[in-house]
């Protein structure tokens, strides 16, 4: 009787791995990944990732299909819409990765992405985690609050670049600059952009990372509840610092007219000492063959609860519901996240990861290393104000009323003020 | 049996055309028409709610369309009223052949076939404080306060630039039509009436402008047409700003609708303005009209 | 005739000329002068002409946006485009001026109803339609959008088949010529100024337009001219001197071509435009 058990078990066995094995020869899968990652590097290195993947995964083809930035949105949309969605997406962590969970689009992930969070720097889970699942992995990772300074001017002007740890410095050696007849700050808020980053940054410094990411996300997110109003005092002094930069006049002439473009060009011909924009201005430099560029994190206020704290940008890997092959998907995302893309992504592309594997062997320029210590110190991580909170009220309060509080026509508090209308509203109209 | 083959011979004629313009024109735009009665998030077609009404509804307590209206009528009363009358100027006096006027026209040409986005960038260039023109030549000629005047920047001269620049780039087709129609008048008129001891300027009142009529008609049609749906120039330009100054409809629609997440509200915006634009080119065809039969 | 108006006039016209001509050249040499200087010289001295003309920037910029390419995907559509354009439009504006039917007026409305829609609102459903077909991230998304842009040709060559005798095809009919031949072989030679205006006007438009490609046209290698040089501006923040050259990379070459042909153009709209 035991015998002829084991004998049928056998028998089960081997029958079960040849149709197992049958069925993975005869059913090599094919999955679609649509990316914005359309121009090199970017491009590049994520083509290396999947010819990398499909070489060592026979069973699994992964087809990448790259989208202009500015067009990718619309037509991942169409496709949600439609409901053929690729297998795989990239999305833009954060509000749209939100917009779509929200919808239940996306597949959760929540216990497959566990393992990895371990290696994850700490903070940045605010960029997938929606209503407490976990939507997706984190590809390459881009600092913001980053303030680059031109040192040879700072050494004619007798300025410590060390004074710039603080907001008070920074504005202290603006002033020396401007007595001296050079106007400090090259800024240019036609696109609204820049002033949104300006605000964010002053505001991340001022808030503690709890307080900064419930602020935004209570738009978002239905669980979370922000005890900190858009009109309390701590937002509001945000704006009140943002208009005394104008108002001390330390932004370059054209600071409401001229684009960003404009203003980075204003800093690397050295006509002023100082401009912020995120880590991409490392690359900004070189293409611009500017040498006189050093780094710095934003200064955030002396009263700063984290003052080593930053804000991040990053590109998601999602599953799309209707997926033909979450498994395969998952081991795709699953290698996007291991040491040897990682180092490839950071050696190739000149950007950091969101990962934390020791990066001493790695192959990085100067600069390139001095922001990702600034990352290894960082407290904390946020991801920018505009990926987590709704755009509607994002465009409404912070886009436009950034210009809006630099020409006067909104107060900080009446900046404020708006801001929390819209938020209340929102949450209102939604009944969360 | 040929008059019917003849009676059906237009549709052939007609399909390709009615085809092209119905699948990948008007096709859209009854889409997009029917959208302006929902609100939905752009993302899953699960989302879509039918609001019947309430998007038009919710238009006229924005202070931001009225804001926009408001810039646009501007905008085209200005622009449209410059282009007729500096255009028909400058046809006149080319018209009447001066020496060197076949350089002057080439050079009129030149805007007609550059591209917003070119002229926009190259403006925005020019006007801007810190890397432009008009801040130095300002402070060349002894102007120094205005030299950091940011000519796009600020609520008093944003559109009124986007207006100068726009005027720049459309007059040269203005005139282009003018003297077209000019140079259909037939000679004798106005040969009659110099010999009749008609002044110039007696010729261009009573003879040449009723007659240039039809043309005017068409060149105010065109030109507030596209007044109407100016957009590329104040992306370009300000992006409708410092905050909402320069903002016209097409540009409020497409933030509405693409920036704040809204295509529901932001196609009704379109909609009102292609209303708005259909009543105002009706009632200038049918004033042109009267008119005509007036004389 | 110029010369029988009184002087004061006659300075008058010609200041105004200048200063109309002025504000269009000078921005030219301002690009110009710009492009061929340093980066350096641009941001100290924007009035000043560039110590050594560095004429290498317009190659180096046509090179690194790869204007080649560019320049052949425009081309390429913007022929196919208003050669359809013309073929379908001509055909509808004969039909609108001499056939007789019912709901004629209608239709002639319903062409023009196109040209009051901002374009921006129809470019969801549109590239929801183009999705549907499958044609995303082809030529003949951008082409088939093109061949829609009907309403200002049909409008024109209505006008213009309306001032030609409608006595000109019944003579012919009389003589026992096929509907086909009259429209091939005597209406459209006699519109060959009308056809040669629209495919002018369009060529401009659609070899300017921005925005359907940038919708539609995702692979670098498919990249229109405008596209191009607008990604061109993008990727080098503060290289003025290489922007600005690209800027009149894109521009120069239809602009010569175009003045080139100047007279042929502004005689087809005197023809054309004012037939009816």
């Amino acid at each position: 009787m035991n015998h002829i058990r084991r004998l049928q078990a056998v028998a089960l066995a081997s029958i079960a791995l040849a149709f197992w094995q049958g069925g993975a020869s005869a059913q090599q899968v094919t999955l679609d990944l649509w990316s914005e990652l359309s121009a090199p590097p970017e491009s590049t290195v994520l083509n290396k990732v999947v010819d990398m993947f499909n070489a060592a995964n026979p069973d699994i083809v992964v087809k990448h299909t790259s989208f202009e930035n500015t067009a990718y949105e619309t037509a991942l949309r169409t496709a949600f819409a439609g409901g053929t969605p690729p297998d795989i997406a990239e999305v833009n962590a954060g509000s749209n990765a939100f917009q779509y969970a929200q919808s239940g689009q996306l597949t959760d992930l929540t216990e497959f992405v566990k393992p990895i969070e371990e290696k994850l720097r700490p903070g940045l889970e605010t960029m997938y985690q929606y209503d407490g699942k976990s939507y997706g992995v984190l590809w390459g990772l881009k600092l913001g609050n980053i303030l680059y300074y031109n040192p040879e001017m700072l050494n004619a002007q007798g300025v410590d670049p060390a004074s710039l740890a603080t907001w008070e410095g920074f504005m202290a050696a603006s002033k020396m600059f401007l007595d001296a007849g050079v106007t400090p700050i090259a800024f240019g808020d036609r696109d609204q952009w820049t002033g949104n980053h300006y605000f964010n940054h002053i505001l991340h410094g001022i808030l503690s990372k709890e307080e900064y990411d419930r602020i935004g996300l209570q738009t978002l997110d239905p669980s979370v509840t922000s005890a900190i109003k858009w009109s309390d005092p701590k937002p509001v002094r945000a704006w009140e610092l943002f208009k005394a930069v104008a108002d001390a006049g330390y932004f370059t002439a054209g600071y409401l007219s001229d684009d960003n473009d404009t203003a980075a060009g204003l800093f690397f011909s050295g006509k002023a000492p100082f401009y912020s924009t995120g880590s991409w201005g490392v690359g900004m430099a070189k293409n611009a063959g500017a040498e006189n560029v050093a780094l710095t994190l934003f200064p955030p206020v002396a009263d700063s609860p984290e003052p080593t704290a930053v804000v991040t940008n990053s590109l998601l890997f999602t599953i799309p519901s209707p997926s033909k092959d979450v498994e395969a998907a998952k081991r795709f995302l699953e290698f996007l996240t291991s040491e040897q893309v990682q180092k490839l992504y950071v050696e190739e592309n000149f950007d950091l990861s969101p990962y934390a594997y020791d990066t001493s062997a790695w192959t990085m320029d100067p600069s390139l290393r001095q922001l990702a210590g600034l990352l290894e110190n960082a407290q904390n991580a946020s991801p920018f104000l505009d990926m987590i909170e709704d755009v509607k009220c994002m465009q409404e309060n912070v886009n436009e009323a950034n210009v809006a509080v630099l020409t006067g026509d909104l107060s900080p508090q009446e900046a404020g003020d708006i801001h929390q209308e819209c938020v209340e509203g929102l949450r209102a109209s939604r009944n969360w | 049996m040929r008059r019917s083959g003849r009676s059906k011979f237009y549709i052939w004629l007609l399909l390709p055309a009615f085809f092209f313009y119905t699948v990948f024109w008007m096709l859209p735009a009854v889409v997009a028409f029917l959208s302006s009665f929902t609100q939905w998030n752009g993302v899953s077609l699960a989302s879509i709610r039918w609001v019947g009404l309430a998007n038009y509804a919710e238009l006229f307590n924005d202070r931001w369309f009225w804001n926009a209206l408001r810039n646009n009528l501007v905008f085209v009363a200005v622009v449209v009223s410059s282009i007729v009358i500096l255009g028909m100027t400058y046809a006149l006096i080319l018209n009447s052949k001066p020496r060197g006027h076949s350089v002057f026209s080439t050079i009129f040409f030149i805007p007609i076939v550059l591209s917003s986005v070119v002229i926009g960038l190259l403006f925005t260039q020019m006007l801007s404080p810190t890397v432009g023109l008009v801040g130095p030549a300002l402070s060349a000629i002894g102007m120094p306060e205005a030299a950091n005047h940011q000519w796009l920047g600020s609520r008093d001269t944003a559109l009124p630039m986007i207006m100068v620049v726009y005027i720049w780039r459309e007059l040269g087709f203005a005139i282009l039509l003018l003297i077209a129609g000019l140079q259909t008048i037939p000679k004798d008129y106005l040969e009659a009436a110099r010999i009749d001891g008609a002044t110039p300027w007696d010729i261009t009142r009573y003879v040449t402008l009723p007659l240039m009529r039809p043309i005017l008609t068409v060149v105010i049609v065109l030109a507030t047409t596209n007044a109407f749906l100016l957009f590329d120039l104040v992306i370009v330009m300000t992006n409708g700003g410092p905050f909402h100054a320069s903002e016209v409809l097409s540009v409020f629609m497409y933030s509405e609708a693409f920036l704040k997440g809204n295509p529901g509200y932001g196609t009704a915006i379109a909609m009102l303005l292609f209303v708005i634009i259909l009543c105002v080119s009706g009632l200038q065809l049918a004033l042109s009209g009267r008119g005509q039969k007036a004389n | 005739m110029f010369k029988s108006l009184p002087l004061i006039v006659r300075i008058g016209a010609y200041l105004l000329l200048s200063i109309l001509a002025l504000s269009i050249l000078l921005p030219f040499a301002w690009m110009i002068a710009t492009a061929l200087k340093t980066t350096a010289e641009i941001s100290q001295s924007p009035f000043s002409l560039p110590a050594t003309p560095n004429f290498g920037v317009f190659a180096e910029a046509w090179l690194q946006g790869d204007f080649t390419r560019l320049y052949l995907n425009s081309l390429g559509i913007t022929a196919i485009a208003v050669t359809g354009i013309v073929a379908c439009c001509s055909a509808a504006g004969y039909a609108l001026a001499h056939f007789e039917f019912r709901a004629k007026e209608a239709l002639f409305l319903y062409f023009l109803a196109g040209m009051m829609i901002p374009p921006q609102v129809i470019l969801v459903p549109s590239f929801k339609i183009m999705a549907t077909l499958g044609l995303v991230n082809s030529y003949w998304s951008v082409i088939l959008t093109y061949f829609a842009w009907v309403p200002f040709a049909i409008f024109f060559f209505r006008a213009y088949f309306a001032g030609i005798p409608r006595e000109l095809a019944e003579a012919a009919r009389v003589e026992g010529i096929s509907e086909w031949d009259i429209y091939l072989r005597v209406m459209l030679p006699l519109a060959s100024p009308a056809m040669a205006t629209v495919a002018i006007v369009y060529f401009i438009w659609i070899f300017n337009d921005f925005m359907w490609p940038l919708v539609y046209l995702n692979d670098q290698s498919l990249r229109t001219v405008t596209l191009g040089m607008m990604a061109f501006q993008g990727s080098h923040a503060a290289l003025m001197n290489l922007k600005v050259a690209a800027l009149l990379v894109a521009t120069a070459p239809p602009l010569i071509i175009f003045l080139i042909f100047r007279r042929q153009i502004q005689s087809g709209l005197v023809e054309g435009a004012l037939k009816a």
